[in-house]
């Protein structure tokens, strides 16, 4: 079954300082399945994910998200939710997970008793209700991702971007949060675009893979383009990666 | 004691004192969690050269300070965005130019170097009702501003790409609060003084941000900080004949560090 595209991405180039990180890629994110973004550390994968969110200026091409250009994303912004790798907490800031949510609350100060409730919910989905007057700052780096998780649900969005989602985590706790990522995405039909640099995350979780360094080599699902062959050209050596089973929602 | 709280210039300075002191303490924690503490120090001075040019060119000299403070955070602001330099390093160089201009200026200006010493530490006992009357408009619409934009504000500190994908205008709202810097500085330097609209912005945030477990209990503690060291302060300048600015810092100073004593328990336990 042919999906329509959440994402389209045309002819984008990136460059910083003069040097070209991104180099012309085209490609789609169908909506509703898992799309994983694959690379060698500094193959541009970040960058590409937060040129796409306008976080960092394209040299050219255009990037149309839920049909709407991203220079024009804050009419849109409900409907995406993005989380950056790693968010760092300074020690000394005093953000309750229970103030994290309440700044999405039009209210001047704290949050209405249905946005309470609503939090509530959430942090049950993620396994931390009850923790609601945690400092961030207090949290692991694997209980941090899961308030974001949580957090970025708050809208309802149909998009979900992620940077590295487990950076920072765990084995055990990577395995837990990819487990729930796909839950999530299954029980909310959800899009999911995320970056990473583990293989066999992406083998085990996507149903397709846009192939980085620096140009788009492959795209598809993961077990047809994820070659011995594509992989040494991606990596510049030999890569082994367990056979997982994949998702296949197509 | 009591009967200075009879007296109608005691009122005005305390009333004026605790406006203004709520409103450095409230605007003082979003510039301590933005790590801005600094660039508050650089706006200050710069007012200095700001008054200075005001008396040369014979305009009102806190509207020079008003008009030049702006102008330097504008200028901070697009220099930012256009160089690879931390704020901290442009702050180095902006900081010291500006006040080296400012004493030039006012070295250069005959009958006026006696006043230095008011610009840097005001004279809150001698305000007036137009001052009293000022304060009120300016904290009431700093504070309205502070709580319509204060969770944006919080967003964008905790990370500004997350707050762009929320659909803030992230730029915006930092030119935004760097002008209302910039303006709450300039209009209360008049009566507190360089150094006290400083003191009174970062000493009672900082110690809020050593006791607080929670933003409604920083902004809370910020206050009521603010308020303890502003009676303590104006009270212990009269008994004892002592600058009133000098007298709150130091206030703000004790309370400072017994919150970091209470602190170390709170970490100890």
């Amino acid at each position: 079954m042919e999906s329509s595209a959440a994402i389209t991405v045309t002819e984008l180039t990136v460059m910083l300082e003069g040097h070209t990180i991104i180099d012309n890629v085209s490609f789609t994110v169908p909506a509703g399945e898992t799309t994983a973004i694959i690379g060698p550390n500094g193959a541009g994968k970040s960058v590409l994910l937060k040129s796409m969110l306008g976080l960092i200026p394209t040299a050219h091409g255009t990037v149309s998200i839920l049909e709407t250009e991203n220079t024009s994303l804050a009419r849109i912004a409900p409907r995406l939710s993005y989380i950056p790798q790693s968010l760092k907490i300074d020690p000394a800031f005093p953000l309750t997970i229970a103030g994290l949510f309440s700044l999405k609350s039009p209210r001047m100060v704290g949050a209405t008793p249905a946005e309470a409730e609503r939090m509530s919910e959430l942090l049950d989905l993620v396994g931390m209700k009850g923790r609601e007057h945690l400092r961030l700052a207090t949290l692991s780096g694997g209980q941090l991702q899961r308030i974001l998780l949580a957090y970025s649900l708050v809208s309802e969005p149909e998009l979900l971007l992620l940077d590295e989602p487990a950076a920072g985590v765990d084995a055990h706790g990577q395995e837990s949060l990819y487990t729930l990522l796909e839950r999530i995405q299954s029980e909310r039909q959800l899009t999911l675009l995320l970056v990473s640099h583990e293989l066999d995350i992406v083998m085990r979780y996507a149903n397709h893979v846009l192939c980085l360094n620096q140009s788009l080599l492959c795209e598809g699902l993961p077990s047809d383009v994820l070659t011995g062959e594509m992989l040494t050209e991606m990596y510049g050596h030999p890569v082994r990666h367990f056979d997982h089973q994949h998702k296949n929602h197509g | 004691m009591v009967e200075l709280f009879l007296l109608p210039f005691f009122q005005r300075a305390l009333l004026v004192g605790l406006l203004l002191g709520i409103l450095l303490a409230t605007l003082g924690v979003i510039v301590v969690l933005r790590r801005m503490s600094f660039f508050a120090d650089a706006i200050g001075h710069s007012a200095l050269t700001g008054i200075a040019l005001g008396i040369l060119l014979e305009v009102n000299p806190f509207l020079a300070a008003l008009a030049f403070t702006l102008l330097v955070a504008l200028v901070i602001s697009i220099v930012r965005e256009r160089t690879e330099l931390h704020l901290d390093t442009l702050l180095g160089i902006f900081f010291p130019t500006a006040v080296a201009i400012g004493v030039i200026l006012i070295q250069r200006t005959p009958g006026y170097q006696t006043d230095l010493i008011n610009i840097l530490f005001g004279d809150i006992l001698t305000v007036s009702t137009f001052d009293v009357v000022a304060s009120i408009i300016l904290s009431g619409i700093v504070l309205v501003s502070l709580a319509i934009a204060g969770k944006r504000l919080l967003t964008i500190t905790l990370d500004p790409d997350l707050a762009h994908t929320e659909g803030i205008p992230v730029a915006l709202y930092e030119l935004i609060l760097l002008l209302i810097l910039a303006a709450v500085i300039a209009l209360t330097i008049k009566l507190v003084g360089i150094l006290l609209v400083t003191a009174m912005m970062i000493i009672p945030a900082a110690t809020a941000q050593n006791t607080a477990r929670s933003m409604v209990a920083m902004f809370s503690i910020s206050i009521v900080v603010s308020i303890i060291a502003t009676t303590i302060g104006m009270l212990s300048s009269a008994a004892l004949n002592v600058p009133s600015g000098p007298a709150i810092v130091l206030a703000a100073a004790v309370l400072f560090a017994l919150s970091l004593v209470s602190r170390s328990f709170m970490v100890g336990r």
